[in-house]
């Protein structure tokens, strides 16, 4: 729906006024209802929340869809504006008002992520973060290239290595690549994580802290889940890096998007095919 | 400068206790061996870790080798040999 809004509308409404334009597609996503967005219903959000009563899952499918708009505008304002990022009203809960210092900081791609870079912008010192995006980001986060090629992810590695040996953050955004990475239990599926974040803690025995942004109607909110300490064990980091997703979803489904559901489903119906062959 | 094959050796040792599975193969590691998925099937970040354990052993800092080039075994044993 945001293809068929003018760029420029969004970057200046963003820039200028961005609880009228987060507001606007709030009532907008409502007016429209959560048929438009493609594969999110009631009943999806229901099988992957069993715990949902039926009023609950069609409100948090018709949050997904608000979320969904809210977050394709708020990357079309990121990628196309050069001057400060024009970021949403972020309120920053306590849980992440004060972040260890160094720290291996992750999030997911759910919900308003990229407003993330709202509190990196007011960590002392250069934050990196290896990424490859049109986003602008705040002065003081240095965004590299990882996901060209394999030599360009090493060397991405390798300078996120640096950095926190001395004693800065690294933020990394975890990826969900099946047949890569780490499978780690999920809201009764599982998930492929990426093993950077946790790589790094390994060899750096930094802490990794998950961060979460969520949308509270026109504003963003961010928290972050338990510091996960360095323990030499990049499974045990990922499985809890996991639950600390499974409980800000479990707090707010209707932030978890289009994609994770079907991960999650596909993976539940891989399970129970693996249990019943064996 | 240091003896080039003394610092192979090295090498060979970091690459098989970064990634085990490599001396378990027997793959035999030359000069032109890359070190990535296309030829010896070390990832991003096992590239990195054996970088970084050759840093620590050799005192030498890596920049040079991560200019974009795929990495073989014999630019990493030269790096550090100083040549």
């Amino acid at each position: 729906m945001t293809r068929s809004l003018p760029r420029s509308a969004v970057v200046l409404l963003a820039t200028r006024s961005p609880r009228l334009l987060y507001g606007s597609l709030d009532v907008l996503s409502r007016a429209v209802g959560s048929r438009a967005h493609r594969g999110v219903t009631a009943e999806r959000v229901a099988a992957v929340f069993p715990a949902l009563s039926a009023a609950e899952a069609e409100r948090a499918a018709r949050q997904v869809h608000a979320s969904a708009l809210k977050t394709r505008a708020l990357a079309v304002a990121l990628g196309h504006t050069r001057s400060d990022p024009p970021y949403p009203i972020v309120r920053v809960d306590s849980s992440a008002s004060a972040l260890p210092s160094p720290a291996v900081l992750i999030s997911f791609h759910v919900g308003p992520f990229a407003a993330l870079a709202h509190v990196l912008q007011r960590l002392p010192g250069e934050v990196l973060a290896p990424h490859y995006t049109n986003w602008t980001f705040p002065r003081n986060v240095r965004a590299i290239g990882g996901d060209r090629d394999e030599a360009e992810r090493a060397a991405a590695f390798y300078r996120a290595v640096t950095m926190l040996r001395a004693g800065a953050h690294v933020f990394l955004m975890v990826e969900t690549i099946r047949g890569l990475g780490v499978e780690v239990p999920l809201l009764g599926g599982s998930i492929p994580l990426a093993r950077g974040a946790f790589a790094l803690s390994r060899l750096t025995r930094v802490p990794v802290m998950p961060l979460f942004a969520r949308w509270t109607g026109p504003d963003v909110t961010v928290a972050a889940g338990e510091t996960i300490a360095p323990c030499g064990d990049e499974t045990a980091q990922a499985t809890a890096a996991a639950r600390a997703l499974e409980r800000h979803l479990l707090a707010h489904p209707g932030e978890i998007g289009a994609g994770l559901p079907t991960e999650i489903i596909r993976s539940r119906s891989r399970a129970t095919g693996r249990r019943a062959a064996s | 400068m240091r003896d080039r094959h003394g610092v192979a050796a090295t090498v060979r040792e970091i690459l098989g206790t970064v990634c085990p599975a490599v001396q378990a193969a027997g793959v035999e590691v030359v000069d032109d061996t890359r070190l990535g998925r296309d030829q010896l099937g070390l990832d991003s970040i096992e590239i990195a870790e054996v970088l970084l354990a050759c840093e620590e052993q050799f005192e030498t800092r890596i920049e040079a080798l991560l200019d974009g080039t795929p990495l073989t075994f014999g630019r990493v044993v030269d790096h550090f040999a100083g040549a």
